[in-house]
């Protein structure tokens, strides 16, 4: 078993944690893309704005609430000798491919429902897109950060 | 396929060389920072390597606090904790996880083991932490499962063990990186005497053979009989 794995085992991220991990990215895209696509460059600021907070909230909670739940797992794995990065690097190539998926999906779906209500004035399609994704990856960085950070100092 | 290591350190934290394997600089540790439950005011002492040394006192007399001090565990109020010539106090907290995987080998009271991991992954979870390949993990996880008998046992879930056998599983995981120095904190507490056994068979061969130095906090006569010296805490009368 790789490393991250057995880190992930540790602190019970199954897969339902990783759906919700995809969940909230892919629920706050579709609202960044549809901001984008109906207000042009403006829309995108704020969509883009709203994708990386709420991301970042959405990651930094669950990411507590791991590490809550599993404390006496917590405890173990820092008598084992773990680090607070290799923590963070662990949960993050667990949690960050869920989340940017979620993402794609939130992106891609909020492009739909845009140009299905038909007033699309985003210009650079792709690029929205694209920028979406990787604010929301940026943001399930920045969360995964804060949250591992925030519970594993003593 | 070549496996990607997430843990690699990227700069080694290894001891220095010092006359002794652990040290107390007038350690103070209060858990208030009024300075109530004073555990205590000015502690001094050293331990030379490949030394045994039992500590005896009664509940509450500060033997775990001991323990989680030399490990890093527990920082001290005041004063300096020295392990294989570095001061670990200095030491920031992924400084010292390193440190402490690569040198001292914990065995907790309260069992502090992963019951979702089997017995092989709780013993080589260390492994992983110092960086170490696939095939060294195997090496050495296989080499101490067999030492502490565990080896039919290692795809067992931890949690579904009993208190004794969750003892060795913790004494194996403290043994699997070989580290230079032992802390163990009551081990043969609630073992029956078959397992207990076992744990004072490894602790004399790896004090005897290894030179290892060994810290134990006991009541268990046996153990304290085993050991080269013997350190009696007083228990603070407030």
């Amino acid at each position: 078993m790789d490393s991250y794995q057995i880190v992930m085992k540790s602190l019970r991220v199954g897969r339902t944690t990783l759906t919700l991990a995809g969940c909230i990215p892919a629920l706050v895209a579709i609202n960044g893309v549809i901001l984008a696509q109906l207000l042009g460059s403006e829309g995108l600021a704020v969509g883009l704005c709203l994708v990386f907070v709420c991301a970042t909230l959405g990651t930094y909670v669950i990411l507590v609430d791991i590490m809550s739940r599993s404390a006496q797992n917590l405890s173990a794995l820092r008598i084992a000798g773990a680090r607070q990065a290799s923590l963070i690097s662990a949960l993050l190539v667990g949690i960050l491919g869920f989340g940017v998926a979620g993402a794609a999906i939130g992106t891609f779906t909020g492009v739909v429902l845009a140009w299905g209500v038909g007033r699309v004035v985003g210009a650079t399609l792709l690029s929205d897109v694209l920028l979406v994704i990787a604010a929301s990856a940026g943001a399930i960085t920045a969360g995964t950060y804060v949250g591992v950070g925030a519970t594993w100092k003593r | 396929m070549e496996e990607v290591n997430l843990f690699r350190q990227t700069r080694s934290i290894g001891p220095a060389k010092s006359r002794f394997a652990l040290e107390f600089r007038h350690v103070r540790k209060a858990y208030s920072q009024t300075g109530e439950n004073e555990v205590y005011s000015d502690l001094a002492f050293q331990l030379a390597h490949g030394t045994f040394v039992a500590a005896v006192g009664p509940i509450g007399s500060g033997k775990t606090t001991m323990v989680n001090l030399m490990s890093g565990l527990e920082r001290p109020s005041a004063g300096s904790v020295i392990v294989e010539g570095k001061d670990i106090t200095q030491l920031r907290e992924d400084e010292l996880a390193t440190f402490r995987a690569s040198n001292i080998g914990i065995v907790p009271q309260v069992q502090n083991l992963i019951g979702e991991l089997t017995v092989r992954e709780n013993v080589g979870l260390p492994l992983h932490f110092l960086g170490k390949g696939k095939k060294e993990r195997v090496e050495l996880t296989q080499r101490v499962l067999e030492r502490t008998g565990l080896q039919e046992d290692e795809s067992r879930l931890v949690g579904t063990m009993s208190v004794g056998e969750k003892q060795l599983v913790s004494m194996a995981r403290a043994l699997v990186c070989d580290p230079p120095i032992l802390l163990l904190d009551e081990p043969t507490e609630a073992l029956d005497p078959l397992i207990a056994d076992v744990v004072l068979g490894i602790l004399r061969g790896d004090n005897i053979s290894a030179g290892k130095t060994i810290f134990v906090t006991t009541h268990d006569r046996r153990v304290v009989d085993l050991a080269k010296r013997t350190m009696r805490i007083k228990k603070k009368i407030p």
